[in-house]
């Protein structure tokens, strides 16, 4: 009777569920590069397996970033149908790199919920600062009517030592000369930190002056104490009314 | 009423229902051993023909009742296991005891003293075991043939001659059982049986042959002898027996007539009886007596017309000889009767009858139906569902049990016996006398259950059925406790897999025997009609 006793306890133990592990629904979480600029524009490429013997429907797996953007991902979340690919189960996606500097976190779970428990794997990516190394200013005409009668956007491009964006904000200081001297005209909408796009912006009303003079607007990067640094653009433009 | 007495009284009276409704049988004490009212079977053998008209059973007490057998000197009927080795059926003995040449008993056999009929023998049986193969021994006395044979072997031992050995050889081949080769004579040898002879039946032999041993003795003198013999020659009348006294004296043969070696009316062409002749002897004793008889009445007559002294003197000696003569026939008679139940009496010498038995199955489909039973029940199988939470899922069942010995399905558990003595250094070892055992009631079994889960974790194995296999443990003859494995399928706790994948949980079922179903089907079906 123990004997028997013994038996059914041990078929009892044997019959649990066997405890559920994160690796048993997902694994092998790939991000590729792990360190990436902060450019805003740089890929990185995510993949995970999932169980090989995953339901068909069963199959979404749900990536999150806490930095960068999902390649038509939204609100830092993206859901990826895993598909069938050389022996695996594998679901894939694509993230643009922050434009700050960072270390940012890639969680990949499968759709399907539990109830016992949330399995997900994580991976970190980290993105480095871009530092800028050019600016380019770009005005939106190069003749402005003088008295403040009309008004010029300006946009200045910051790029990096690869060309690449710069990593966002970059502080700039814009400024109006005539010769040496201030112009004395005036800049409103001044967004003089760069943002995600790496690009500073203003609109600029040039003063009472005579035509033909030619106004010098001057783009130039402040360090972190706002102190100008070398990296700097112009471009001139011309009173024509 | 305290509680306890009336668990009692549910318990009796639950047990005296389940036991009409299904036994429809009465309880034998099995403790009350090997006796004719714990009998629940009479399987009857025919010694004639030979051949029983029924198997017989094991793992229940039984009668055996064979038919046109000699019931006469029946001393002890024995049972030997039997065993098959190169072809032939011999007598199993224990080697483990050192019992190489001698078969061990298993039991000995009790008896119906009240006889049926005068050829019928009645046996009551203990519960055997399944395919056991055994011999009926039964041990008697010397009958007919061998108790000739041993009284010649006798008479050549008393009288030295060269013959004994012819003898002993003829009256051991007699009693031996020629096809087991069972030997029960146990003075197996010439000198041992001279021991014997020596103590236990020579004080007879000397007794009856020695006339001057006789009680009666002496008898007629010469003296006596030669009055007869002058009376007979002083009468005038022709007398038939006349001559007697005078041939008696002149051959010197008084002792022979009295011990009944010849009768007084012996000519020449009598063959005088011989010593062991008890038969013989006693015949011609009767002859003297009527002789003597006649001679006394003749005389007394003849004494009316002419009386004399000394023909008075003749019939007080006639007188005195039928006296003599009577008393040694009785002697011969009473002391023949004795020395003929000393032999037949004694354990040393016997001779052995074998009735063949066996409780082995005659055929595949009884042996089959022995160890193969089907069952219908209710299993419960036991899991854990994906949330880790048991669940009980019950599930109808049939499946076969595969015991691991033959199993008397109609056999109690009460009737059969317990407490034999395992292995006794002496005596019947009861091997083959079937015990309560575990094992009347273990089985392996196999089953499949039918129809599908309403609890949708679960799903069967295979083909709409889970299998079950368990151990399973008999009792009420007919009803089954099972616990062991299932195999089913179960759905994972993983999410992503809605593949159900085979798993194996216990259960534990209650079931009943096919028989006993299909007994309460047959009832129950013309109820609904």
């Amino acid at each position: 009777m123990r004997k028997i006793l013994c038996i059914i306890s041990l078929l009892v133990f044997i019959s649990c569920q066997k405890d559920l592990k994160t690796k048993d629904i997902i694994s092998d979480l790939k991000v590729t590069p792990n360190v990436v600029d902060a450019d805003g524009s740089s890929l990185v490429s995510v993949s995970v397996v999932l169980n090989d013997r995953a339901a068909t429907d069963k199959r979404n797996v749900v990536f999150t970033t806490t930095g960068g953007n999902w390649i038509d991902g939204k609100n830092g979340k993206i859901t990826v149908t895993a598909t069938y690919q050389d022996g695996e189960i594998l679901a894939k996606a694509n993230l643009t790199a922050p434009a700050s500097a960072g270390i940012i976190t890639i969680t990949a779970a499968s759709e399907s919920t539990t109830l016992n428990g949330d399995y997900n794997l994580s991976a970190t990516v980290t993105a480095n600062k871009v530092e800028p190394t050019v600016i380019k200013l770009e005005p939106s005409s190069f003749g402005i009517g003088a008295n403040f009668t009309t008004e010029d956007t300006l946009v200045a491009k910051i790029t990096g030592l690869n060309n690449n964006n710069a990593s966002k904000g970059v502080t700039v200081l814009f400024e109006d000369l005539n010769g040496n001297n201030p112009a004395g005209g005036r800049f409103r909408a001044v967004q003089a930190t760069s943002g995600a796009g790496s690009t500073v912006s203003a609109i600029y009303g040039a003063p009472a002056l005579s035509i033909g003079t030619p106004i010098t607007i001057r783009v130039t990067v402040l360090d972190k104490n706002s102190v100008k640094t070398t990296i700097s653009d112009a471009t001139t433009l011309t009173i024509n009314k | 009423m305290t509680v306890t007495q009336l668990t009692n009284r549910i318990r009796l009276l639950a047990g005296s229902v389940v036991g009409i409704l299904l036994f429809n049988g009465n309880y034998a004490n099995a403790q009350q051993g090997q006796q004719g009212q714990n009998s629940e079977l009479i399987v009857t053998y025919d010694f004639a023909t030979p051949e029983s008209k029924t198997e017989i059973p094991f793992d229940k007490y039984f009668t055996l009742q064979i038919l046109h057998f000699n019931t006469e000197q029946i001393q002890e009927i024995r049972v030997y296991e039997a065993m098959f080795y190169n072809g032939r059926r011999i007598l199993k003995r224990d080697v483990k005891k050192g019992n190489i040449n001698t078969p061990v008993i298993d039991f000995i056999v009790e008896k119906d003293e009240r006889k049926v009929k005068h050829d019928t023998l009645l046996l009551y049986f203990p519960p055997i075991k399944p395919d056991k193969e055994f011999e009926i021994a039964v041990i008697r006395g010397l009958t007919k043939n061998n108790l000739v044979t041993a009284m010649n072997l006798n008479e050549a031992i008393f009288n030295n001659s060269p013959d004994a050995p012819d003898y002993f050889k003829q009256l051991h081949k007699g009693v031996i059982d020629d096809a087991l080769n069972l030997i029960v004579l146990k003075t197996n040898s010439l000198a041992l049986y001279k021991d014997k002879f020596k103590y236990k039946f020579e004080p007879y032999y000397k007794k009856l042959k020695a006339p001057a041993n006789f009680p009666s003795a002496p008898f007629l003198s010469i003296g006596d002898l030669n009055v007869m013999n002058e009376g007979f020659t002083q009468t005038d009348m022709k007398f038939k027996w006349g001559h007697i006294p005078a041939r008696l004296i002149n051959d010197d043969k008084i002792d022979d007539m009295f011990a009944g070696y010849l009768p007084a009316d012996y000519d020449s062409a009598t063959k005088p009886a011989g010593a062991i002749d008890f038969k013989g002897r006693v015949n011609n004793l009767s002859k003297s007596i009527a002789s003597m008889d006649t001679i006394y009445r003749y005389l007394n007559t003849y004494i009316s017309i002419n009386d004399k002294p000394a023909f008075r003197c003749m019939l007080l000696i006639i007188e005195n000889a039928i006296k003599r003569l009577r008393a040694n026939k009785e002697f011969i008679n009473t002391e023949s009767t004795a020395l003929t139940n000393a032999i037949q009496t004694d354990t040393d010498l016997e001779e052995i009858e074998v009735v063949v038995g066996g409780t082995k199955a005659k055929d595949i489909k009884t042996q089959g139906s022995n160890i193969f039973t089907l069952d219908l029940g209710l299993a419960t199988i036991g899991s854990w569902n994906s949330r880790n939470q048991f669940a009980a899922l019950p599930k109808l069942y049939y499946g076969v049990n595969i015991y691991f010995r033959p199993i008397n399905k109609n056999t109690r558990r009460e009737n059969i016996p317990t407490g034999l003595p395992a292995n006794p250094i002496e005596g019947p070892d009861y091997n083959i006398v079937a015990q309560r055992s575990i094992w009347q009631h273990l089985s392996l079994t196999i089953g499949l259950t039918t129809g599908g889960y309403r609890n949708t974790e679960f799903d069967n194995l295979y083909n709409n059925t889970t299998l079950l296999i368990g151990g399973g443990y008999r009792f009420y003859r007919a009803f089954k406790v099972t616990a062991g494995a299932a195999f089913l399928r179960r759905a994972s706790n993983n999410p992503v897999i809605t593949d159900k994948g085979v798993f194996v949980g216990p259960f534990v079922s209650f079931s009943a025997d096919i028989d006993l179903v299909q007994t309460i089907k047959d009832i129950i079906n013309p109820l609904w009609k």
